[in-house]
């Protein structure tokens, strides 16, 4: 991949998407998405064991967890134990189709950047399937994360719209 | 690491900054060139190199009036891997809400028949 190419699709990625499809009524997903009962059987990756879950699901509310492990390998050879706390805020909590809260980890020894997160998750069903859209965006400062929430309205916020205007003008110089 | 992926997100948050950095993946571009497209003084286009140019992510050349502007392609490689890592962590959870999903409603169905075939009993 040239540099350009590769620089240019890095350029715009500060957020994460995910979609998937989940074969379970959007009630269920929603559940077992904010419920800490049932939070502790898929948060973290499979080595880990998520603890400690509380959950306050109103706006404005707190929520935490730690995930543990007691092999971990840090790339030295050396298993570890490790207890990574994580916790954050929800900002907007519609049962059952919409949740947007803050993820934060806390400042865990080997972790490389601490910054905050915002997630937002919309859930929609269709024939008894749940679509879940995930997007995870990046911020350095509450006032970076502000501005986001409050939806951020830049003319220039479809980057595809501006790069083609680039291109426009830039072929009308030549 | 801590500091040039926190400079990174920090220049990134911004979509003024967002758009200068792909047109700079095109090619190095002056400054005057750079704020033609935004309604945007140049004092204000001048803050936002600034930023980018403080977190490493552009350099400038020093020729007075041109100081074309040209992209560190690193910075920005770095962050997209960081993501990368974010993505593989929340995969690995969602595959596991799946499966604990259908393990519930499995559950849920095994208990629905047993119901079925008891004799009214009164539980």
């Amino acid at each position: 991949m040239s540099t350009a190419t590769m620089s240019s699709t890095a350029a715009a990625q500060h957020e994460l998407y995910i979609t998937r499809v989940f074969d379970a009524p959007r009630e269920l997903v929603w559940k077992v998405l904010t419920d800490p009962e049932h939070m502790k059987h898929w948060s973290g990756p499979r080595q880990f064991e998520a603890r400690h879950i509380t959950n306050d699901r109103r706006p404005g509310g707190r929520w935490r967890l730690s995930l543990h492990t007691d092999g971990f390998d840090t790339g030295d050879g050396q298993l570890r134990r490790f207890d990574l706390w994580q916790g954050g805020e929800n900002l907007e909590v519609v049962e059952p189709e919409r949740l947007v809260y803050t993820f934060k980890w806390d400042d865990n020894p080997g972790l490389s950047a601490n910054v905050e997160t915002v997630i937002t998750l919309t859930l929609e069903e269709h024939d008894g399937k749940t679509t879940m859209n995930f997007r995870q965006a990046f911020f350095v400062t509450s006032g970076d994360r502000d501005g986001h929430v409050r939806g951020w309205n830049s003319s220039f916020d479809r980057l595809d719209d501006y790069l083609g205007e680039i291109k426009r003008r830039s072929h009308g110089e030549r | 690491m801590h500091d040039q992926i926190s400079s990174t997100f920090s220049a990134l948050a911004d979509p003024t900054r967002r758009a200068i950095l792909a047109r700079l993946a095109l090619g190095e571009t002056s400054v005057t060139d750079l704020a033609s497209p935004f309604e945007m003084s140049m004092p204000a286009i001048s803050r936002h190199l600034k930023v980018l140019e403080r977190a490493g992510l552009i350099a400038r050349g020093r020729e007075a009036q041109w100081r074309p502007c040209k992209l560190k392609a690193e910075p920005l490689k770095q962050a997209a891997d960081w993501l990368d890592e974010y993505r593989r962590f929340w995969d690995e959870s969602f595959d596991r809400l799946g499966e604990y999903l259908q393990e519930l409603q499995a559950k849920e169905k095994k208990r629905g028949r047993k119901e079925e075939l008891k004799p009214t009993s009164g539980e």
